[in-house]
């Protein structure tokens, strides 16, 4: 338990301090992880002096990039993969996990106005972007601004116009439960229902420019239904306990209630699905760059040293520290889980 | 049994959700399936000599692949563009045309500007040489620099596309892109062909060799099956006995040494491992050269049975094993920790009571209470050895499915990758409904669902 704690922190630190770790300066590791020597040593063993007396401590691969200069590099894009689709998966699985599990279909309630012009706000305003304003978007983050402006414009003038019709209407300002954790269970499903690792070799295989932000985005985008649904369980089982109904009865508004009180409780066991979280993605990264899709070709990592090491058995170096260190990261992701997970397994 | 049906009727629409997924990427990412299946054919070499042919060519080819109709019941576009935008034929064209609309706003001065070009580039064959080969030019432009190129020349065929020009520009309506339009295109389009192709079980030919992709996946899946097969027959033949013992010598030096394999076999690799048996045990770099490296290995013809197992036996073992041994210790320690909770239960007692011997405890009771995760993990395991599949085949050569579905990715085969994907995803889905049947069939007591129904 608590060597998987040293050994992440570690991990990380190498990771924030790569660049003074492993540059071509008077570094612990003399060598850039980008160096080539195309004309010197290739595949040399741990512990061979280059030509200006510095030493390839774990060897060289086949352009002569100094491994222990790449398992570095390596580090850093394992740390990166995995905090970034871990905050990625947090931001969606979180909000929606726990509101179904705190509200579940009744709890939430909003006038059938409010409703009604949040579903039109959705439905319009995304169709809106997609048939006009994503062809004048210029770039993602400009689409990303446009979508949301058209979506909360739709919203607010069809609330207006609800909430005026409201006056003549009863039945628009009856308070409705939305039917949030339904809602959620359906989205888990289907987005579960995604083969991961074959939609991630698909997309990445397809796209002309990899970029690690894609990955890091789709490992996100696919993966958080585990945090969501282990949320959900446990927010469950919190909101049933007394503490809550007492901090009800003292007059705690419900929003109040989930982020103060019953989320907190659910942190703890959830830093332990996030760690293994972040163990699967690692590896799911390893597993592409070994694949060589996803990862730009002139990156190392992890992944794509073990890879080198299929076209060049001999080197034994190439396969062996890679594949330790992820081993390693990952055992130390699984460690943290103490209770079995069947905890999160579904009800 | 409701929650059975309720979940059955998911099973069709997850798949139909990823066949529109599937139908979506395989449009929107880059690349022109027809040119792509023309060089497949040879073609582009030969009619690249003489652009007209190869424009007819190329639109009686995408006629017959029926990208002439509209991609999907309904559009959703703006009223800048026209609503048989799907008609102008090379997918170069029409993102070029799109462009000019999306910009200038008024279609009828960019559809002119358009025929112009196209006239002079492909239908005048007596115009000069340059205004012909500046007119190419203007239709492959991706840049919005017309201009830049209309500016240079001064070739009289050039005074129409000139024109024309200038009327484009001198009268824009942006303001157009903002008017926005449904178009419903009715039955007749390309999902439509697509998803009842599917439905009778025509996946239609790959792009790359043109056999038909039913035929591939036919010659690929045996050996999966083979495969993965195999290695879920040893998963439980090996975990059963092992999880059960475990929890019945829980604490013992059995199952500290059990509990630590498992988690080491759950966490380590298999893909890394499979490298390094293939790097040390499968090439003659460290004279440990045990194992035939390469595929499914070649049976003479003629040989009995059992050589031809050995034979598949040297060429599967390592394969195998690496599929193997993490699902194994997985479902192991999903086994003990059910059966550790059912040993704790007042029944056991009775059963010892009543003078059972330990092992029929064991077995007869325990058992059957702690059967329960590997129905489930079952449900989880098979897509997951599929996908694991990928790996394992590429490290050790195995032309199976994986493999498949990795070559056809690189090269951009939708129809293969397509198919393989849905097929996937419906061994997936099944995978996960055999899960909720197993549990309430194990288990009448569950009643799944029944919170969601309050």
């Amino acid at each position: 338990m608590r060597w998987a704690y040293a050994y992440l922190i570690v991990l990380v630190i190498v990771a924030l301090l790569a660049p003074w770790l492993a540059n071509d300066s008077a570094a612990p590791i003399p060598f850039r992880a980008e160096t080539t020597a195309l004309t010197g040593a290739r595949y040399a063993s741990p512990g061979t002096l280059a030509a200006d007396g510095r030493r390839h401590y774990l060897g060289t691969d086949r352009l002569g990039r100094d491994t222990a200069a790449g398992l570095v590099a390596g580090t850093r894009v394992a740390v990166l993969v995995g905090a970034g689709s871990l905050v990625l998966a947090l931001l969606i699985g979180v909000p929606l996990g726990a509101v179904a599990g705190f509200f579940g279909d009744g709890g939430l309630h909003l006038s059938r106005a409010g409703l009604v012009s949040l579903v039109l706000g959705l439905l319009v305003g995304s169709a809106y972007f997609w048939a006009s304003l994503a062809r004048l978007a210029a770039g993602p983050l400009h689409g990303v601004t446009y979508w949301v402006c058209s979506v909360g414009v739709v919203a607010a003038v069809s609330w207006l116009l609800l909430r005026a019709a409201g006056r003549w209407v009863a039945s628009l300002r009856q308070p409705v439960g939305v039917p949030v954790d339904r809602v959620v269970l359906l989205l888990i499903e289907l987005v579960s229902s995604i083969p991961g690792l074959v939609i991630l070799i698909v997309v990445l295989s397809l796209v002309r420019v990899p970029s690690l932000w894609l990955v890091i985005l789709i490992i996100g985008l696919i993966g958080w239904t585990s945090i969501a649904r282990f949320l959900r369980a446990e927010l469950l089982r919190i909101r049933e306990l007394p503490y809550i109904a007492a901090a009800r009865i003292t007059g705690v508004g419900e929003w109040r209630l989930l982020w103060r009180h019953a989320l907190p409780n659910a942190i703890g066991p959830l830093v332990v699905v996030a760690a293994f979280f972040v163990g699967s993605s690692i590896l799911a990264e390893a597993m592409l760059s070994f694949l060589g899709v996803g990862v730009p070709a002139d990156q190392v990592t992890w992944g794509s040293l073990l890879q080198q090491s299929r076209a060049r058995p001999e080197a034994w170096w190439l396969a062996v520290f890679p594949g330790l260190l992820l081993t390693l990261t990952v055992l130390a992701c699984n460690r943290l889980r103490r209770e079995g997970p069947e905890r999160q397994s579904r009800k | 049994m409701g929650y059975l049906l309720r979940r059955l009727i998911y099973l069709p629409l997850s798949l139909l959700l990823l066949s529109l997924l599937c139908f979506a990427l395989s449009r929107a990412t880059p690349g022109d399936p027809v040119e792509q299946r023309m060089s497949a054919e040879g073609e582009r070499g030969v009619l690249s000599q003489d652009p007209s042919a190869y424009l007819a060519r190329y639109r009686r080819l995408a006629a017959e692949m029926h990208y002439d109709l509209p991609p999907f019941y309904l559009t959703l576009t703006n009223a800048s563009l026209p609503d048989t935008l799907y008609r102008i034929a090379p997918r170069s064209h029409r993102q070029l045309v799109r462009r000019l609309a999306t910009r200038y706003g008024s279609w009828p001065n960019v559809q002119n500007y358009y025929r112009a070009v196209e006239q002079l580039a492909y239908h005048r064959p007596l115009a000069a040489e340059a205004g012909i080969t500046l007119a190419r030019r203007l239709l492959l432009d991706r840049s919005p620099e017309q201009e830049r190129l209309l500016e240079i020349p001064a070739y009289p065929e050039l005074t129409a596309v000139r024109e024309a020009y200038a009327s484009m520009v001198s009268n824009p309506q942006p303001g157009r892109v903002l008017l926005p339009r449904l178009i419903w295109n009715g039955t007749d389009n390309q999902y439509h062909r697509y998803l009842a192709g599917m439905l009778r079980g025509d996946f239609g030919v790959s792009y790359t060799d043109r056999r038909s992709v039913a035929g591939k996946i036919a010659r690929a899946l045996p050996r999966t099956a083979l495969l993965n097969g195999v290695a879920l027959f040893l998963v439980y033949l090996l975990a059963v006995p092992l999880g059960m013992y475990m929890a019945r010598y829980a604490g013992s030096l059995f199952d500290r040494w059990a509990t630590l394999l498992t988690f080491l076999g759950f966490g380590i690799p298999s893909f890394w491992v499979a490298t390094l048996l293939a790097n040390f045990f499968t090439t003659p770099a460290f004279g440990m050269d045990y194992f035939p490296s390469m595929g499914f290995g070649d049976v003479p013809p003629g040989v009995g049975w059992w050589e031809e197992v050995q034979v598949r036996a040297s060429h599967l073992i390592l394969p195998v094993a690496c599929l193997t041994y993490p699902a194994l210790a997985y479902v192991a320690r999903h086994l003990r920790a059910a059966a550790l909770l059912q040993l704790r239960q007042p029944y056991v007692n009775t059963a010892r009571m009543k003078g059972l011997s330990e092992s029929q405890v064991l077995w007869r009771h325990v058992f059957r209470n702690a059967a329960f995760p590997l129905v489930t993990l079952l449900g989880g395991l098979l897509p997951g050895l599929l996908a694991g599949s990928v790996l394992i085949e590429q490290i050790f050569n195995l032309p199976g499915m994986g493999r498949l579905l990795f070559t056809s990715a690189l090269a951009r085969d939708w129809p293969v990758v397509t198919a393989l994907v849905l097929l996937n995803g419906l061994v997936t889905v099944i995978g996960l409904w055999l899960a909720d049947v197993g549990y309430v069939l194990l288990d009448p007591r569950l009643r799944l669902g029944k919170r969601g129904l309050q």
